[in-house]
Parts: C-alpha cells; structure tokens; sequence
C-alpha cells in the first residue's frame, strides 16, 4: 500500500512538472509575439521592451521555463502586464471561491446521489425507484448549463429565493449565492451517482455471499448495509476522481452563468485577453486539483478493496 | 453406523416444491421425506436438477421468490414445523440451529470484508435476537478464534484480521465450517462443500466434518454429485432423480451394492480402477422438467430395464436387500417381470450395445513421437519486477509453474496429466500449445523445433495443435451461433471451401445433432458445451488436442461421455491427446501413459497399467488410495488424511523434495536433496519412472510410514 501511494505520487509529480513546461512553453507555441498581442499594434518599442522584461520574454526559453517551474513552486507566477499587480495575489479570492463552489458541489452530489441511489435499490420496482430512474434520465440527457439556467430561472429571476447573480458580502448572503451554483453543479451526479449505487446496489445484492448472509440469519436492513453498501459503494469511489475533475470543469461555466468571481471566469476573461501569466496559472492550478483529486480517490479505491490492496504485498497469508 | 435415532433431528415429510415461471411450473421436489438422525451424516446425490440443492433452501426457507413449498412440512426437533414460524424466529434459526456450508467459499464469502467481520456480523445477528448471554465484543470475537482454531486454520488471531482472498480454496472452505460452527447448530447442510475442492483438500474436509460430527454431535445433511465422496462419507445416502426420492441405502452400499437403476447407471459413469480402458456408461436424455407428479417412473424414458409396468404407473419405495428402492422390479407384486435383476454390470453392458462401437484405426496411425519436451520451464513474475522496488525490498518474487518437465508423448496416444491446482499442469499444457512462451527448455513437434517461433510460424502451429479449455462459456463467444463458432476456424485460416467439413459432420464427430447449430452457447447444457469445445478444436483435423479438465463442473454422465468421446476421437482420427485432470481415476480410465505433477514438476510417469499397479511415487499412491473404489467400498476413516497440508506458496518451493512437507514417508535426506526423476526399478517397465529417493521400496509397498502425519493433521493445524 505504502509502496503504491508512493508510486502513484511520483507519477503525479512527473505529470505536474510535465504540465508546467508546456506551460511555460505556452507563450511561445501561440504565433506572435506575446507582448505586441497585448500592447496593441500602437505600442512604442520602449513599452515593448518594458513588458517584455516584465514577461521575461527577454530572456532564454529554457531559462522562462524554468523561472515559471521555479516560481509556480514557491506560489509565484508573475506580474499581470495588464494591472501590474502579481498574479499570485490577484488569484487569491477567486480562487477561494472556486474551491467553495467546487467542494460543496462535490459533497452536495455524493450527500443527495448516494443515497437516491440506495433508496431505489432498496425499492426496486416500486414507486421510488420508477421516480428516480425517471428523474435521472431527464437529468441526465439535459446538459448542465441548461439545468444552471432553468434554476437560475425560477429561483432567482421569478421568485427571489435566491441571489441571482455575483457574491454579495456576509456570511449568510454568501451561502445564499452559492446555493444555486452548486445546485447546479450537482444536479447531473446526483442523477448520475443514482443509477451508477442503485445498479452496483443491486449487482452486489445478487451475489452468493448475500445469500450466505441470509443462510446465517442476518436481517434484510444489516445485509443491505453492513454488507452490502461497502461493494456498492467501490464503483463510486472509482468514480470520485473524475468527478473532482469534471465538477471544476464546470465551476467555469457555472461562475459565468451566475457571475460570480472565481477562477473559472477570471480564466475566461485572462484567455480573451491574452493574460498569459494568469492564464498559466489557473491552468495549473485546474490541473494540479485535477490529479490530487484522481491521486486521493485512487488510493481511497485501493483501500476499500482489500484485493488491490494486497498486491504489492510480498507475502501472501498461508 | 448409527441408527436413525427415535426421534430424527430434522424431518421432512412429503415435501413438495415448485417453481413458478410465466410460462411453466416446475415441480423440483416431489412428494419427498427423509429423516435426519442425531449426529448422523445423510447423503443426498443426484444429477444437477434433480432437486438436490432445492432441498436445502427449503429447510432453510430460503427459496428463491419463485419457488413456493406446495405441500409438506420441514421439522426441526424443538421447534416444530418449520413453515409456522414468523420470520424473525426463522432468522434465528438460520446460523444458530442450523447451518449452511455452500460450495464455492469463493463467492460465498465477502471479497471486501475481512474474515473476522464476517464471523461478528454473523454472531451479532443473533445477539441481538437472543438478548442473553455474553455478547461483549471480545467474548464474540473469541468465540470466532476458537472456531477458526478449531477447523485447522494456522494462526486463527492472524487469521481473523484478513480477507477472504489472502486463503487457498481450502483454508476458505475451512473459514467457512467456522462460520458454520459459531453456535453449534444442531444441523449443518453441506451442499456441494467440497466439490471445487482437490482430491486431497477434499478429504481434509470430508475428515474435519467427520471429527466434528464426533465432538459436537452434530448431524450433517450432505448434498453431492458425488458418489465417491459420499459413499466414503455418509451413514446414509438417498439418491435422487428428478425431484423424487429413489433409493435410500447404507453409504457404503450405493457404491458397492446400489440397486436402484438410476444409481447403477451414476455408478457405471464414475470411472474407478475397474473402468481402466473401458467406455464408461453414460446414460441418455436429460433430467426431465415436470409441470407434475409423473404418472410412470420418471426415470424410464433414459432407464435401460423399462418394462410396460414402469410406463403405466408410478413405483413406490419398495425393500431391497440393501435399502428402500424406487423401482418396480424390486415390488413384491412386479417383482418377477425381470429375469435379469437391474445391476451395474447389466446396466455396463445394455448401455455398450446401444452405443455405436468406434471405427477401429485411423488413417494418420504412423506411431513415432510427435511432441518431446526438454526440460521446459515456465516462470511467472521475473520481467515484471517493479522499478521502485528498490527502495524497499518487496519483490514479487518468481513463481515455477512448470520447473523442469522433460516428456515424449507418441502419436495417437492419450496422455494424462494429473495434479492438485497449483501443480503446473495447466500451464504445461498451455506451454504445449504455445499460449505462453516458455522460459526455458525446448519443445519439438512432429521432428520441429517449436520452442521460439515467430507469431506467423505460432498461426500455422495452432492449425495442428488446439487446446480445449476448461470453461467452454468463457471460450465460446455469447453472441455466435454454434454453427458460426465451428467454421470460424476455417476462416480464420483461409481454408478453402473444398477442404472444410460441414457443420452437419462437426457436430455429428461429438455426437450432437445437427439442430444445436443455430442454438447460442447459452442455450445448451455443460456437456452439450463441452462437445461444442471439443468439435471446435477439431475443425482443423489437428495431430494434438490439449483438453484442460474436460469434465470439471459435469455431472457424472456428462463427463463419462466426454471422456468417451476423446478416446474415440483418438481411435477414429488418430489423434494425440493430452488429458489435464485433477481426478487420477478419470485420467486412468482413458490414458495410455500418466503423468503426475507436483508443484511443477513430475513426481511420476509411465504406463498407465503399471503406474495404477505399483505406484512408486507417495504423492501418486496417496492419490491412488484417495479415489474411491467399489470393491474396497472403503469408508474414511479418521486419520487416515495420507496427504495433510497443502501446495505451499508457489514462489517458495520447499528445499530438496518439494513433496516432503506433505510426505508421510520423508526422510532427513529429503529435506535436503532433490530426487531425480528416474527409474523405479519395475522389472517389466523401463520407462516408469518416479522422483522419490525410496521410489523402489514404495513400489514394492516396503516402507513403514515415517511419521503420522495423519494423525499429527487431524490434531492439529494442517497447514504449512
Ligand atoms: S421402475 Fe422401471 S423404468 Fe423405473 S427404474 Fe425401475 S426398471 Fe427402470
Ligand atoms: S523423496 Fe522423500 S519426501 Fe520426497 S516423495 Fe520420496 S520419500 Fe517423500
């Protein structure tokens, strides 16, 4: 187990740094020059010169590479040409609102989908279960910045539930802004999670050792889960990585919809602008959630399996 | 043997149980009562379908929601009828009164819960229905160690921390008696416990339910196909054919004495020592499905002694001279309508003039050798050693699957492979075929080296050398018609038309008829599967067949026909056959020469005659007196276990005979140096060689036992 959280570590970091070159190689593999593109075409040579220096495009490729790697490591990514202020602090709130969105969104999705998931199961045939695996698929084949509009829509414009647009201040306001954004976020895996627990739910109550349980007189609710839930719920920590992954894909679109700040829009705006400095670093951070999300749900699905789990190890019981 | 108590433990009194589908009804036990007695052990055998397991799962009332008890009552003593109780007092029943022990604790135990988990769940299921007596968790969890103790499992406190996969099959099997006897139940049903078992696994077991019936007194009801096992096994044995009781005998008697036709006709399929070079007897049709009770003898449309009385009404259990028999020809009134009593022999020899004699000779009969192996090793693991292993040194080290197997098998011979699983003689086989690139050592066929060939010259081998795999659902695809699976082949090898067979011939080789072609494998039963397998690596006339366990999984005429058919084919076609088997009677029932393996390598070989004569390795002479035998109708008794413990951890062989751990003979000087194979000294037989040191004196039978090492295992702990 050790031996493969550190194996799987490695392998993160080598993905990251491969990242961070690319990026740092960015600027260059975009045809123009970078400064000129964000100066406009009636910039002096003088100005030129002076963001150039600022970019360290004056410098070797390999050296802005490695002053990238080197800064991104210590939490530096430069001067935003356009404000002139570093882009780390410029990041700072956006992207504290991302990662609220992102992760009350994750919770959301497992608290509600999770257990839809095992109450259809449970009631397999019945009214419950024809509702969720009706809801789910209505849920399922609208895309999600349509769900993102409709809520928008209905709680928001025609009756004011909820805020609908930006992040107003205090705690209580900014709850109430994140409500709708998360919901919509959410939504899609809630009807996901649904089928994908109620399907494992039901494999797993078919299998011989369930039988071996009720043989042993076991009750139906301890079988279901004390028995059952841990193989139901392997194939959803499995999923938990890509979950991770798509949930921030989508804050973008959730942050412009309901236009908030955050890293996503600040993103959209840094590309339409040709920020690379900014653009550079909200792509590694994405990136580096990405995988430390993929890292941590791997290892969580090796531990729930104690089959994975051995292994790596040498010795092998009896 | 012990009498049937006054008052049996359990009772089943005119049973009756259907299953209900949309379409159908299907009566799965009918009108069916027995009696199980104080500690005894009752057998029950039949063919799959023949209501067997459903007999379990109605004393349990664990029936599938289809299946509905029609008439009947299930007693348990101290409780009454069964039916009567409310749910929660079933539950309380299942587990703590009576026991369940299934026959894949593969599956019947929770992959991702630990084995100690397991055992808890199982207890605190009843303490909390009981409300009494100590349920603390460390008394629970101490009870769970001494029963994990108690069934042999080393170090049963390690033991209960780990999961289900970290077992052998055996040690699973074992985890599962432990579950079985967490309350002491008065009742254990075993159905089907050991048969996915090894022989020698499976007498260990058969042993440990022997001294548990002994210090618990509990009864055991155990559910088989197997007539050996059972026969070696059971006070009583009733045997069943569709859903009917239709003999009811002492053990011993149903192999030796049994008089019931359908039990003569399982009997005649078991190959034993008698069997050696003989057809076995099949027996033909299916079990059939009944909507209801039959009106004749359900058993005459296959039985061979039907007469106009069978077809008319139906027999009751009438007195034989060993037991109760279902059959007319042993009622008082009937009884003369029979000049020749229904026996085995009878059955052997009506059932040979029905088959159709195989053609003698084939056209490809040049004799020569077509395959010699040298010294071929296989190993797993060494290439896959991980890079960042260095930084601790766990290396997954290097497992011998076949370590040193040096063979030459002649044309137009059946050769047996016989071994325990983990002996390598799948892989062997495999390495014969080319399925897997060997490590070492060389193979020759037909005068050609084939040991390293390119993936082209690996395409034109397999034209003449197939293998037919163990499983033939996982080996036929779902989703073709068997028409389509037979002529793949030909496509695959760009086989001119004029050259190919028809389906109609293919399926007609393996004796099916020609209308299973548009069928789907799903469609068809194991033994029609089988067939299937077998005609589809035949499609390209190949020299070498390599069949991996043909008949596991097969009821006994189904792999009575199987084995049938091999040699057939190899009278008809001149084909050369390996036969990989884990059950040495099957083996010596058809080979020519015989081939024991042990932990990858051959522990013996020669001539199938002299090895089942003068066994000259301990390994195959355990074997030998492990396969049951009619003649001898030997009972097991305890502490006669001959091989204890199992295969020890593939990537660690034992030092010098990797056989010492388990051998009762083992001297000092086998801890240390490893025999070689080679002559056992038969006078007659050059070529019957053994890897033993004392070879010579186990062949003449001279050598006292070294140790015990069947009573060490029956105290304690058998493993290794
Ligand atoms: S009653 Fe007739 S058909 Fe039935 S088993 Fe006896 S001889 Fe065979
Ligand atoms: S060499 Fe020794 S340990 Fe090996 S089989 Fe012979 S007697 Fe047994």
């Amino acid at each position: 187990m050790v031996l493969y959280v550190v194996k799987r570590l490695g392998v993160s970091v080598i993905v990251i740094a491969v990242i961070m070159v690319m990026l740092g190689l960015l600027v260059h593999l975009v045809p123009g020059d970078p400064a000129r593109i964000i100066l406009g075409p009636h910039a002096t040579p003088q100005t030129i010169a002076l963001i150039r220096r600022d970019m360290g495009l004056d410098t070797p490729v390999y050296a802005q590479v490695w002053n990238f790697m080197w800064g991104a490591v210590h939490g530096s990514f430069g001067i935003d040409p356009f404000t002139s202020t570093p882009v780390a602090s410029e990041l700072g709130s956006p992207l504290v609102n991302t990662l609220v969105l992102a992760l009350v969104s994750f919770v959301l999705s497992l608290a509600v989908g999770i257990p839809i998931g095992i109450l259809a199961a449970v009631r397999q045939g019945g009214i419950a279960d024809a509702i969720v695996r009706g809801a789910s698929i209505l849920l399922l084949s609208t895309p999600p910045y349509v769900v993102g509009l409709l809520l928008l829509l209905l709680f928001a414009v025609n009756h004011h539930f909820f805020p609908a647009l930006g992040i107003p201040g205090g705690v209580g306001g900014y709850i109430k802004a994140l409500v709708l954004p998360a919901v919509s976020l959410a939504a899609f895996w809630w009807a996901y999670l649904a089928r994908l627990v109620r399907s494992s739910m039901l494999e797993a109550l078919g299998q011989p050792f369930v039988r071996t349980s009720r043989a042993y007189g076991l009750h139906e609710r301890a079988i279901r889960y004390r028995v059952v839930l841990k193989n139901a719920l392997v194939p959803v920590t499995a999923l938990t990585g890509l979950m991770i992954g798509y949930i921030l894909a989508g804050t973008v679109y959730v942050e412009y919809i309901f236009e908030r700040s955050g890293l996503g829009s600040l993103a959209v705006s840094a590309i339409t602008n040709r920020d690379w400095p900014v653009v550079r670093a909200a792509v590694l951070i994405y990136a580096a959630a990405f995988i430390v999300g993929n890292l941590l749900a791997d290892i969580a699905y090796r531990f729930l399996d104690p089959r994975l789990r051995l292994e790596e190890r040498a010795d092998v019981f009896i | 043997m012990p009498e049937p108590a006054v008052a049996p433990v359990l009772a089943i009194e005119d049973l009756t149980v259907a299953y209900h589908t949309r379409k159908a009804r299907r009566l799965a036990l009918d009108d069916v009562s027995l009696a199980l007695g104080h500690s005894e052990i009752l057998g029950v055998v039949g063919e799959s379908g023949c209501g067997k397991s459903t007999l379990g799962m109605t004393i349990l009332r664990l029936l599938p929601p289809n299946g509905r008890i029609v008439s009947g009552t299930v007693s348990l003593t101290g409780h009454g009828d069964l039916q009567r109780l409310s749910n929660a007092q079933m539950r309380s029943i299942r587990g703590r009164e009576i026991a369940v022990i299934f026959q894949d604790p593969t599956t019947s135990l929770n992959p991702r819960l630990s084995i100690g988990t397991q055992l808890l769940q199982v207890q605190q299921a009843h303490a909390a229905a009981r409300k009494s007596g100590s349920t603390t968790a460390k008394s629970l969890r101490e009870n769970a160690i001494s029963k994990l103790e108690e069934v042999g499992l080393p170090n049963p406190s390690r033991a209960f921390e780990r999961y289900p996969h970290e077992f052998s099959g055996g040690m699973r099997q074992r985890v599962m008696i432990a579950m079985a006897l967490l309350f002491e139940p008065k009742v254990i049903i075993a159905d089907e416990a050991t048969s996915a078992l090894d022989v020698t696994l499976e007498a260990q077991i058969l042993e440990l339910l022997l001294r548990l019936r002994e210090t618990h007194g509990t009864s055991i009801l155990f559910i088989s196909h197997d007539l050996g096992v059972v026969s070696q096994l059971c006070d009583r044995v009733v045997v069943m054919y569709a859903g009917r009781v239709v003999e009811e005998v002492p053990g011993e008697a149903v192999l030796a004495a049994p008089r019931h036709p359908y039990s003569q006709a399982l009997q005649a399929a078991v190959p034993n020592r008698r069997t050696r070079g003989t057809r076995l007897a099949t027996i033909g049709g299916r079990v059939p499905d009944m909507a209801e009770s039959s009106a004749s003898c359900s058993f005459a449309p296959r039985c061979l002694f039907t007469t106009t009385t069978c077809t008319e009404s139906n027999p009751a259990l009438y007195e034989t001279d060993s037991g109760l028999a279902r059959c007319f020809a042993y009622a008082p009134e009937h009884g003369d309508k029979w000049a020749v009593k229904p026996s085995t022999e009878e059955w052997h020899r009506r059932n040979a003039e029905l088959a159709d004699s195989p053609g003698s000779g084939g056209d490809r009969s040049e004799s020569g050798p077509l395959v010699d192996i040298g010294d071929l090793t296989v190993h797993f693991g060494s290439a896959r050693r991980p890079r960042l292993s260095a930084a601790r040194p766990v290396v997954r080290s290097v497992v011998r699957a076949v370590d040193g197997v040096s063979l030459t098998l002649d044309r137009g011979r059946i050769l047996g492979i016989v071994g325990e699983s983990g002996s390598g003689k799948t892989t062997l086989g495999e390495a014969l075929v080319k399925l897997l690139p060997p490590t070492g050592g060389t193979i020759s066929f037909d005068g050609q080296d084939v040991t390293r060939i390119s993936t082209r010259e690996i395409f034109q081998f397999r034209r003449r050398a197939q293998m037919i795999f163990q499983n033939p659902y996982s080996s036929l695809s779902p989703r073709m018609q068997i028409g389509s699976l037979l002529t793949e082949p030909y496509e695959i090898h760009r086989i001119p038309k004029s050259d190919r067979h028809s389906v109609e011939e293919l399926l007609a080789a393996v004796n099916l008829p020609a209308s299973v072609r548009n069928s789907f494998p799903s469609q068809l039963s194991g033994g029609q599967a089988r067939r299937v397998g077998i005609a589809r690596a035949l499609v390209l006339e190949p020299d070498l067949v390599v069949a991996d366990e043909p008949t596991a999984g097969l009821d006994a005429s189904a792999a009575a026909s199987t084995v049938n058919l091999l040699a057939d084919l190899r009278q008809r076609m001149g084909l050369t056959v390996v036969l990989i088997s884990h059950n040495l009677s099957l083996v010596t029932t058809s080979a020519d020469e015989v081939c024991v393996m042990y932990f990858g390598q051959v522990v013996e070989r020669g001539d199938t005659a002299t090895v089942m004569a003068t066994p000259a390795h301990p390994y195959t002479r355990a074997l030998l007196a492990l396969a049951p035998d009619p003649e001898r109708s030997s009972r097991l008794e305890r502490r006669r276990l001959l091989v204890p413990g199992e295969i020890p951890s593939p990537d660690s062989p034992p030092p010098g005979c990797r056989f010492h751990p388990r051998c009762m003979y083992a001297q000092d000087i086998c801890k240390e140096v490893a025999p070689k194979l080679e002559p056992a000294g038969g006078k007659g037989a050059p070529e019957h060689l053994a890897a033993c040191h004392f070879a010579e004196d186990v062949r003449a039978g001279r050598l006292p036992a070294a140790q015990d090492l069947g009573l060490m295992a029956a105290g304690a702990p058998a493993g290794l």
